[in-house]
């Protein structure tokens, strides 16, 4: 294999982890608050 | 003891965000470190793949720095920061902290999992082998990530939360005393490791390179801060609905025995 194989492998694994990473964070803290405005005895419903 | 009093001892937790405001994932201020940090990444890309010169020995193998020293230092910091966070978790009981060193374990395991796997795709150009299990960086390293690793399993066995946490804790600080192995190791074992000393300080790298590998650093670095905080949040309002759940089962279980 060329190098340009291992350096395009290397920054495809660390870009796409981050990003899935992130998204992940961003659809959690999403549902976290989603329960949070859903409860029954929250102020303002 | 009366029913109210009873029933205020379970009252219904208030819901805050960390600093006592309301719990929200997202403010302007992360809104704009992500957009700068996609900006940053971008940058880093175009300069490391495109602008910058391949190295007279290792060709164009030498572009994986940029994404495998940022790693490096950014999984010790996190690593640091859950050190941090045990430590006053164990001192002060701290759920702040308790939070925090929680957040930076998982955000380091990310980042110490990419070192080991960019380091792998860079030694098989530069070595000739993914692995090798004689250099002593390699093997520290693998202990470390395994360590933390162990450190989020400990967090998922569930239990008492304090218990728990003070658990995780010594995990957390068994960790942190090998960071400096790590780092240090191809210094005291310089004839048992296949890695050099450090490329930013021997004064080696061409000045494009350098340039770009100090943006990474920054960018990574923002990343980091991007994830910590949001990793936090989610942390953070995650223990509050529990102790919510938690104050409403016991209510209800009180109301049940009083009828």
């Amino acid at each position: 294999m060329s190098h340009a194989c291992y350096v395009l492998g290397a920054w495809g694994v660390t870009l796409a982890s981050v990003a899935f990473y992130a998204v992940t964070l961003m659809i959690r803290g999403r549902r976290m608050m989603r329960r949070l405005r859903d409860h029954p005895d929250q102020p303002g419903r | 003891m009366t029913s109210e009093s009873a029933d205020a001892e379970v009252a219904e937790p208030r819901i805050t965000g960390y600093l006592g405001g309301p719990a929200r994932i997202s403010t302007r201020f992360t809104f704009w470190l992500g957009v700068s940090t996609l900006i940053g990444f971008a940058a880093v890309a175009a300069l490391g793949l495109l602008a910058a010169p391949a190295d007279d020995v290792q060709g164009d193998a030498v572009r994986i720095i940029f994404v495998h020293v940022p790693s490096a230092l950014g999984a010790y910091a996190a690593f640091a920061v859950t050190a941090a966070g045990s430590l006053m978790w164990l001192w002060r009981r701290s759920l702040w902290w308790d939070t925090a060193a929680h957040a930076a374990a998982e955000v380091g395991v990310l980042l110490c999992g990419l070192t080991l796997v960019t380091g792998m795709l860079w030694g098989r150009p530069t070595w000739g082998t993914y692995w090798e299990w004689g250099d002593v960086r390699l093997v520290t390293t693998l202990i470390l990530f395994l360590v933390m690793v162990g450190y989020l399993s400990v967090r998922a066995l569930g239990g008492d939360s304090a218990s728990v946490a003070t658990r995780a804790a010594v995990v957390g600080l068994i960790g942190a005393v090998n960071i400096p192995i790590v780092n240090r190791s191809v210094t005291w074992w310089a004839n048992r490791t296949l890695h050099q000393e450090s490329s930013l300080t021997d004064g080696k790298l061409e000045d494009l390179t350098l340039f770009t590998l100090v943006l990474a650093f920054v960018v990574c670095a923002m990343a980091i801060l991007w994830m910590m905080i949001h990793r936090f949040r989610v942390g953070w309002l995650e223990r509050q609905i529990s102790d919510r759940d938690l104050s409403e089962a016991l209510r209800a279980r009180r109301a049940e025995v009083r009828q």
